[in-house]
């Protein structure tokens, strides 16, 4: 039902409880929202605690990134990028996980890259810290995507909420209010016709 | 001829990069094409093209020595051939890895890059390499699939077909007798570094396969606590005091000059590559520096 078709609506008892009807379920369901709103809330603040160690895997990645650009340097590019050659990289899939019922694209290491070749323990060091620091911008990424996706759902909640609590109540309580005088005021009208007929 | 190819060697040393040229070219006050060898290179050169230029300079200078005569040729070329092998080893380890794109040094002999790249299998490589002045055996028994392992017996083979070169020689005993200890005192240096890379069963089980003698000599102990890397940067500079006093103090006019300019040489490429890297990479001239081999 549109806001603008309840001016139109025709005073009767019939319309009356259709209306109540209505509002009990609106007034229902923008609980339910307010209490998936809260549940997502509560969510999003235990991820967002989780990407509080973003800063640290930033460092991290940038200290091993380092260290593999001084491995670089010190073994020279003809070494370096051969010897990279003999990591098999890892294999990382997409797949959609569910918060609270939200649908998250997620990151997923299928397996790790196989340095089993690389015996130089410089080399092998250096590799393992950087996919260390890989793992966790991953990690911190899939929190971050999850996060987005969760604000998003929590700024639509917020916007039907509001809508509901704004527009939607007020307009069906003041055309239940309106209908309501009408009703009365109709039956008060054929109480005094009957009264008066009946005098007659 | 002998005297003849030390000679040119001095000649060509004389034109190497000093400690003072290298900073210089760190610090941005002099560009590498200011140099006279290297006035090839171009700032607007990509990285692999600058890094293939300046070990065409290191090749072009032992090719030169080689020109002196035939007698020493085979000597300096299998020098050069070190290239070759390195090269080997990239290819090795692009059959054996994710055979991401690799480079190779702009240098080949007997199994140069073009050859190289049409092998697609171990098989093949070693069969190529059997055919080669290496003599590998063509279906070599190794103990574990580590690519290392095979590394180390490329590099045994090149020792082994190098010290074949140098009694090949027609020098004077002694000369010849300090260089082949030299180059025997070179590969239990290597022998120290793969000790920390591979089990030293393995490297005596190759050493034998070849009837090569190896021992791994003792780590000094200021040595011990050192890195891959920093070991090897040690290893190389003490090898080159060691040639220094050994050879071009004792044998200045011999073939082992020659020897010695050609670690001086290839370790000017080196260094260039590493600063040429370090700069691309945005490190501070302290870093780079930190990271060469200065003598």
């Amino acid at each position: 039902m549109v806001l603008s078709e309840l001016a139109f609506l025709p005073a009767s008892r019939g319309t009356l409880q259709l209306l109540r009807r209505r509002l009990e379920l609106v007034k229902r369901g923008k609980d339910v929202l307010q209490m998936r709103r809260d549940q997502l809330a509560k969510e999003l603040l235990s991820i967002m605690d989780e990407l509080q160690k973003r800063p640290k895997a930033e460092q991290e990645f940038i200290q091993a990134a380092r260290r593999a650009a001084l491995m670089r340097v010190a073994r020279g590019e003809f070494e370096f990028r051969s010897v990279s050659s003999l990591v098999k990289p890892p294999k990382i899939t997409s797949i959609i996980v569910s918060y609270q019922g939200i649908p998250v694209p997620q990151a997923r290491i299928v397996h790790d890259p196989d340095f089993s070749q690389i015996t130089d323990p410089d080399y092998k060091e250096t590799i393992e810290q950087l996919w260390n620091a890989v793992k966790t911008m991953i990690d911190v990424a899939n929190k971050e995507v999850a996060v987005e996706k969760i604000s998003e759902q929590l700024l639509y909640i917020n916007r039907v909420v509001n809508s509901l609590e704004k527009n939607l109540i007020p307009a069906l309580t003041d055309v239940l209010r309106r209908i309501e005088e009408r009703v009365v005021e109709e039956e008060l009208e054929d109480f005094v016709r009957v009264k008066l007929l009946g005098g007659v | 001829m002998e005297t003849y190819a030390a000679v040119r060697a001095h000649g060509l040393k004389s034109r190497l990069l000093s400690r003072g040229d290298y900073e210089d070219i760190l610090k941005g006050e002099k560009k590498l094409s200011d140099f006279k060898d290297y006035s090839s290179i171009l700032d607007t050169d990509a990285l692999d093209a600058k890094l293939e230029k300046i070990y065409r300079v290191y090749v072009s200078r032992l090719e030169t020595i080689s020109k002196a005569g035939p007698e020493i040729s085979g000597f300096v070329l299998a020098l050069l051939d070190k290239l070759e092998v390195e090269n080997i080893k990239i290819h090795l380890r692009y059959i054996l890895g994710a055979q991401r794109p690799v480079i190779y040094y702009p240098y080949g002999r007997h199994l140069g890059p073009a050859k190289l790249s049409t092998i697609k299998t171990e098989g093949m490589l070693w069969e190529a390499l059997s055919r080669t002045v290496y003599q590998a055996p063509s279906s070599p028994n190794f103990t574990t699939p580590l690519e290392s392992e095979r590394e180390l017996l490329l590099d045994l083979l090149y020792y082994n077909y190098l010290l074949r070169k140098v009694e090949e020689l027609k020098v004077s005993n002694d000369s010849k007798e300090a260089l082949q200890n030299l180059i025997r005192e070179e590969l239990e240096k290597k022998i120290l570094v793969w000790s920390r890379v591979i089990d030293s069963s393995i490297i005596f089980k190759l050493a034998s396969s070849l009837r090569f003698r190896v021992r791994i000599p003792g780590i000094p102990d200021d040595w011990k606590n050192l890195k891959t890397t920093e070991l090897m940067q040690n290893v190389e500079m003490s090898l080159l005091k060691d040639i220094e006093v050994k050879i071009s103090l004792r044998f200045p006019v011999s073939i082992g000059f020659v020897y010695y300019y050609n670690a001086l040489a290839f370790l000017e490429a080196r260094n260039l590559e590493k600063i040429i890297i370090g700069k691309e990479l945005g490190f501070p001239e302290e870093v780079i520096l930190r990271n060469l081999i200065l003598v």
